[in-house]
């Protein structure tokens, strides 16, 4: 096992009177897939706004890389390294799919906003190199002969690898994945998970929420499982899955 | 792509040339009053479109444009300051109040950045009305405003005195702003106020500081709003609160909307084309003058959503064969 790289130590939202994540500890180790699941309501989307910086934690701690990221703004987080995508998709509609994937890259890119102003000589070479890039991250998710259409005009299925693409060319160090299979075909769940791989093997961390049971067996090294905002157990799928309070939280009960 | 270029820059060419010798065929002072007011509309109406790039509207920008006119109207007629330099103060001055009101604001988002904005709005011109009126005049306001001159000893000098000649000022100061806009369109810096009005959790979500490049947006448009300000008040030679309220942003939206929403040429076109309309040929019409105006400003949004911009877009199908080259 690496190191840790990414913890939350007692975690907790509370939005009045509802607990919607109360006092959750995990770790997450360099080069993992972790799955978050649980069923609809029990907190998984709160943690992941929670550890990019969109909410912040009612009580308790998120450690990235030995440091406190908790209280920081959503987008130093993602310039640390943690960089999230979407349940409901969540891309700039009216570009074009390069254009999404340069964005996404813009801030580690080194192009300043004076040079591109005047269109000085090692801003356009710093552009063009991130051009390229965007076109290596394109070709990578399967998207290359796509680069010139508006991002709106793509299948559902494309849009869903786009955002991936766009999170992977703002280079982070983890990837939190918010439903990435939501509402794929069996074809293009299969790609998708494929390509979560080989983003793994590339040395990448992977967080990932799904509700796709085959899939999360299937690539998660370890699974936690949320329900009403606690956590309920963790470890590998195949035990996670015969542990009678997981079914129960996902199935109910059998009177 | 070469040669696209090649033919854009002659079409601006060509546009420049015309623009450049409408003089030598009339001489009417009244002419050249309208396409002064034109061209300093074109500019408040390109400086609001950087706000509306980033996603909102800024309900105060004639507020801007009024403290653009009364700085420099200030530094020129009571610290005797050149216009040469009272102008691009005043455009600073501008900028800098949008930065602090920014700062404040812009962490709201719709519609109470718009409240904000009216607030502010309403605030300059109660300001301007009823405190220190020895320096800023009151409700009245300020009269007797010079106009510019330029002066090389022994070797030139220019006053700027006639329609005529504040026309060309105004020209070339339109030609800033308008290069000044397209850069920036074309730049990075362009490219994240559009995906900041497009998706600000998805800018965030990618580490870019969306409240940042707000700011600096707004003090983007702001800076032009001043520029505005001040050739408005040293063209019309007179400024009062009343020309900064509320209502003189209502129209220049319509000129942003009627032109095409977030391009560069769109409020340029948009601005000439509604104000030639108001002033040359709405005229003989008296009493339905604003209901044409409103009529044809109407048919357009309906069958332009896009604004006046997207004209050769949404004729080319009737020309069949035409459509097939426009899409490619």
């Amino acid at each position: 096992m690496g190191m840790i790289l990414l913890e939350v130590k007692n975690l907790t939202k509370q939005f009045g009177g509802l607990l919607a994540v109360n006092q959750l500890d995990f770790s997450i180790n360099q080069g993992e897939i972790i799955g978050l699941i649980g069923p609809n309501g029990a907190g998984k989307t709160t943690v992941f706004n929670m550890i990019t910086g969109t909410f912040r934690p009612t009580r308790g701690e998120v450690i990235f890389m030995g440091e406190e990221v908790g209280r920081l703004k959503p987008n130093r987080i993602a310039q640390l390294g943690v960089v999230r995508s979407f349940q409901l998709t969540n891309l700039f509609g009216e570009m074009t799919v390069i254009q999404n994937v340069i964005l996404g890259s813009h801030q580690k890119s080194g192009v300043g906003l004076w040079g591109s102003l005047w269109n000085t000589k090692s801003t356009r070479r710093k552009e063009i190199e991130s051009e390229r890039e965007a076109i290596r991250t394109l070709e990578f998710m399967g998207l290359a002969e796509h680069q010139k259409m508006l991002a709106k005009n793509l299948t559902h299925g494309q849009q869903r690898r786009l955002e991936v693409a766009v999170v992977l060319a703002a280079r982070p160090e983890v990837l939190l994945l918010d439903e990435p299979l939501q509402g794929m075909n069996h074809e293009e769940v299969r790609d998708m998970l494929n390509r979560i791989a080989e983003i793994r093997r590339e040395g990448k961390t992977i967080l990932l929420v799904e509700h796709n049971m085959r899939a999360v067996t299937s690539i998660c090294d370890r699974v936690i499982v949320l329900n009403f905002g606690q956590k309920i157990d963790e470890g590998s799928p195949q035990k996670v899955m015969q542990n009678p309070e997981v079914i129960e939280a996902y199935l109910g009960v059998e009177e | 792509m070469n040669k696209r270029w090649i033919v854009v820059w002659i079409g601006y060419g060509v546009l420049l040339g015309l623009l450049l010798t409408i003089p030598l065929f009339t001489d009417e002072a009244y002419v050249f009053h309208i396409l002064c007011l034109i061209g300093i509309n074109i500019i408040f109406a390109c400086s609001l479109n950087t706000i509306l790039n980033i996603g909102e509207l800024n309900l105060a920008h004639a507020a801007f444009m009024g403290i653009g006119a009364y700085a420099s109207t200030l530094l020129v007629m009571r610290f005797s300051f050149s216009f040469w330099l009272a102008m691009p103060l005043a455009m600073i001055a501008a900028a800098i109040i949008s930065l602090a009101i920014g700062f404040l604001t812009l962490r709201f988002k719709g519609a109470y950045f718009l409240l904000f904005t009216f607030l502010f709005a309403e605030l300059v011109r109660i300001l301007l009305s009823n405190f220190w009126i020895g320096l800023f005049g009151g409700i009245p306001g300020l009269t007797n405003i010079p106009r510019p001159s330029i002066q090389i000893p022994w070797l030139f000098h220019m006053e700027f005195n006639s329609n005529k000649d504040f026309y060309y000022l105004i020209l070339v100061m339109v030609v800033i702003t308008v290069f000044v806009m397209r850069r920036m369109d074309q730049s990075r810096l362009g490219m994240v106020f559009r995906a900041i009005s497009q998706s600000e959790t998805l800018t965030e979500s990618i580490g870019i500081s969306s409240m940042k490049f707000k700011i600096l947006g707004c003090a983007i448009g702001c800076l032009f709003a001043g520029l505005a300000g001040s050739l408005y008040a040293h063209f019309v030679r007179i400024i009062t609160p009343a020309d900064f309220s509320i209502h003189a942003v209502l129209t220049p939206i319509a000129y942003v909307v009627v032109g095409g929403m977030g391009s560069v040429f769109g409020p340029v076109i948009g601005t000439s084309f509604l104000m030639i309309l108001s002033h040359f040929f709405l005229r003989e019409f008296g009493l339905y003058e604003l209901l044409l105006y409103g009529v044809i400003i109407v048919l357009i949004i309906r069958f332009m959503p896009e604004g006046l911009i997207s004209l050769p877009r949404v004729i080319a199908p009737w020309f069949g064969k035409l459509s097939t080259r426009e899409r490619e």
